[in-house]
């Protein structure tokens, strides 16, 4: 029983303890793609459309909701990602508010470019 | 993102690799570590730093950085273990400083180790005069070896000739007032054996020591948690500096 015990303590803990961390520290891809009830990319899918056609409102309505999505994402990925990447996406997100607002095609469809970029190096 | 909260989770992270790393590593004492040995502690150590610290990069690559750094250094200890040449080759050799009494310069000045260096650690050893010293060996580790001249070695019962009993490791019967069963079950005693023992000097309870040893000739050394009223001699000299 102890030297059951003391395996336990000295080979299982240890390994599963790394098996943990290792698991943790690369969770951004897992956690990028499921376990959310509204995931970021079918945005980028649908914002070019709306931004192209001039649905300013709707557009704008959908930024709203990609930044609530991406607040929930983010809470999960920010232990294994990069800050700056974070940052990147929190400020490309911002451009693309002001775009959307302004009704300005060119630069929403950058910024919004930009945002895909960013999320694709996420977890990377 | 909450960066305290990135942070405090990358440093339990970091915390408990750093542990299991340091263990899978062995238990070398720090004064036992070579140059090589304390450089490579404190690039693995500044490694789990930037693991913690660094929000500007993932936590995973420092992870892999931290597993290689080990994995090297468990490989140059694995392979040491197997070859003395390798072992010498990564570990280097002892010098001889001192041979029949005599300073070898030429050795002093390849370890860079000046005859300062020498006499300091001489000093350490307790030894003031040279002329004492037939042998110094300067060790991988940087500590220093002395022989001394047989003539001014301590006297052993073994020179005397006089008979000495066996001497080896006291085992620990209390522990911060609790018994341990295990290590009394090892001599084939017992709680009321112990107790006994413990009332002899004068103590009711076990719960009243705080370390019982028994060593190999079977003679109990008690501390207890009340010191008997002896007052701790009290080195501070404070009031005296004006």
């Amino acid at each position: 029983m102890r030297k059951i015990g003391r395996f336990f303590l000295s080979k299982v803990l240890p390994a599963v303890t790394l098996g943990f961390f290792v698991l943790l520290m690369n969770s951004g891809t897992f956690f990028k793609h499921y376990g959310v009830a509204d995931p970021v990319p079918p945005y980028f899918q649908r914002l070019p459309t709306l931004i192209i056609q001039g649905k300013w409102q709707e557009a704008a309505e959908n930024v709203d909701k990609l930044e609530a999505a991406w607040r929930q994402v983010v809470r999960r990925l920010q232990f294994s990602e990069e800050r700056d990447e974070i940052n990147n996406f929190r400020h490309s997100l911002a451009r693309l508010k002001g775009y959307v607002a302004a009704g300005e095609t060119g630069g929403a469809l950058a910024a919004l470019n930009e945002l895909a970029e960013t999320w694709v190096d996420l977890g990377r | 993102m909450n960066e305290a909260a990135v942070v405090f989770v990358r440093g339990i992270i970091a915390f408990f690799i750093l542990l299991i790393f340091a263990r899978l590593l062995g238990k070398q004492q720090v004064s036992e570590l070579t140059f090589f040995d304390y450089i490579l502690g404190i690039t693995i150590g500044s490694i789990a730093a930037t693991l913690t610290t660094d929000l500007s990069s993932r936590a995973w690559p420092h992870w892999v950085g931290l597993a290689t750094w080990t994995a090297a250094v468990w490989f140059l200890q694995w392979v040491s273990l197997r070859s003395r040449a390798v072992a010498k080759y990564i570990n280097g050799e002892p010098v001889i400083l001192i041979m029949n009494g005599q300073i070898m310069e030429k050795n002093l000045k390849k370890m860079r180790y000046t005859l300062d260096d020498l006499l300091i650690q001489l000093r350490h050893r307790g030894i003031f005069d040279l002329k004492e010293v037939e042998f110094a060996l300067l060790e991988t580790t940087g500590q220093l070896s002395v022989l001394k001249k047989s003539q001014y070695a301590p006297v052993t019962p073994h020179d005397l000739k006089i008979p000495t009993k066996y001497k080896g490791l006291s085992t620990e019967l209390i522990y911060d007032g609790k018994v341990i069963d295990i290590n009394l079950k090892r001599f084939n005693l017992d709680r009321a054996w112990l107790e006994q023992q413990l009332k002899a000097q004068g103590i009711q309870s076990p719960r009243e020591v705080f370390l019982a040893l028994l060593n190999t000739e079977g003679e109990l050394y008690v501390n207890r948690y009340q010191d008997q009223g002896q007052p701790v001699t009290d080195l501070s000299d404070y009031e005296n500096i004006s």
